[in-house]
């Protein structure tokens, strides 16, 4: 069974072939819902905005968010400051919470004892598989979006596309305060979910020098699938 | 036939992310950027219609046209019917689409090609999640979904 739900301002679609539970559906989704609450930019009361206004004191921040505030310091280090939580003036850590919030709600599945399922939600498509099934993964063209460029055959892993929007808003470089231009796309497959958003963006915004980049991500498992110019 | 099913909007409209900063997109474009709201809370629409993405080895689509129900998001309602011609799915009609006011109507108007193409692609080539850079339209799915169920 596949089922959707809005959270986090997007379609979020879960397939667990084997499960006809609902309950479930609703278990991961409401996860995703309780991660949204607490990290959402977009909500004023949420314990980011809130931490963001300096509304709450450093020692009073749940262990959550000191692990995503955390994860997201390491993220940056590892990327050489090109993904950065911080880049807007204003800690948003958006870009660490969809792959981290996408790979909670696989745990809740497996802990509801299903293996093998795809989350999808936008960009970012977290497969698991524990027998013979394979996900087919499209990577869309950016160009053109009736069009898949490739198909990604996988059993377990991550397929993550970082890329400008069409209309309007653009990721910024971190280092020049620019719009980053040189990639339409930027599409990771890895291993991890969270590492592979991470990767896609930080590539993304790094333009052709991010190329490079990955090749010394390639013996941890993580490649580029696609580059759209 | 397995057949898994995401339209897709050709709009500015994703939660912002990866740490680095939006500019605020400029004209008509801002409006249709916000059309699905990413300020209110998830919209409980798991317990509706579900995808049913397992199909016998055997089993493909019966010919014919088949409406899929009315799906009401907060800019309107949203229903397909699907077209199927020799078991496949050969065209999809938007019976009702959101608009006519303001913005969904530029919405509507560009955000159809794609929603169409996007279908009778991902069909032919079995594709089971699509990565891309866009929103999904999931009104347009779980339509899309219940038309198609209706074909098996």
């Amino acid at each position: 069974m596949r089922k959707v739900a809005q959270i986090m301002g997007m379609p979020i679609s879960i397939d667990i072939p084997q499960c006809s539970d609902g309950a479930v559906f609703t278990a991961a989704f409401d996860r995703l819902r309780e991660i949204d609450e607490r990290f959402s930019t977009y909500k004023p009361e949420s314990e980011v905005s809130r931490f963001s206004r300096g509304e709450i004191d450093e020692y009073d921040l749940s262990g959550e968010l000191k692990t995503v505030i955390k994860a997201c310091q390491e993220a940056s280090d590892r990327t050489d400051g090109y993904f950065s939580a911080w880049a807007a003036g204003v800690f948003d850590p958006s870009g660490y919470v969809k792959g981290w919030a996408i790979a909670e709600a696989g745990k809740v599945i497996e802990e509801e004892g299903y293996q093998t399922y795809c989350i999808g939600a936008g960009g970012d498509i977290l497969a698991r598989s524990d027998g013979d099934k394979k996900w087919n993964i499209g990577i869309q063209d950016p160009k053109d979006k009736s069009k898949i460029l490739n198909t990604l055959s996988i059993s377990s892993g991550a397929v993550c596309t970082s890329g400008s929007y069409e209309r309007g808003a653009h990721l910024i470089n971190p280092k020049t305060s620019q719009p980053a231009s040189e990639f339409l796309s930027v599409t990771v497959a890895g291993p991890d979910i969270i590492w592979a958003d991470i990767l896609a963006t930080a590539v993304f915004v790094m333009g052709k020098k991010g190329v490079k980049f990955m090749d010394a991500q390639s013996d941890k498992g993580y490649r580029l699938s696609a580059v759209v110019t | 036939m397995a057949v898994a099913i995401i339209g897709v909007l050709g709009l500015v409209a994703r939660h912002p992310d990866d740490g680095a900063q939006l500019s605020t997109p400029t004209g008509g474009t801002a409006a249709a950027a916000n059309m699905p709201s990413s300020n209110s809370g998830s919209v409980q629409s798991d317990n509706t219609t579900s995808s049913t993405t397992q199909t016998s080895s055997s089993g493909s689509l019966k010919d014919g046209t088949f409406t899929g129900q009315s799906e009401f998001t907060p800019y309107g309602t949203v229903k397909v019917a699907a077209v199927v011609s020799g078991g496949k799915i050969t065209d999809i009609k938007f019976l009702q689409m959101p608009g006519p006011a303001g913005h969904s109507k530029e919405v509507t108007a560009f955000a159809e090609p794609y929603l169409k193409g996007e279908t009778i692609q991902r069909q032919s080539s079995r594709i089971d999640f699509v990565s891309g850079a866009t929103t999904t339209s999931e009104a347009y799915e779980q339509s899309l979904q219940a038309a198609l169920d209706q074909a098996a």
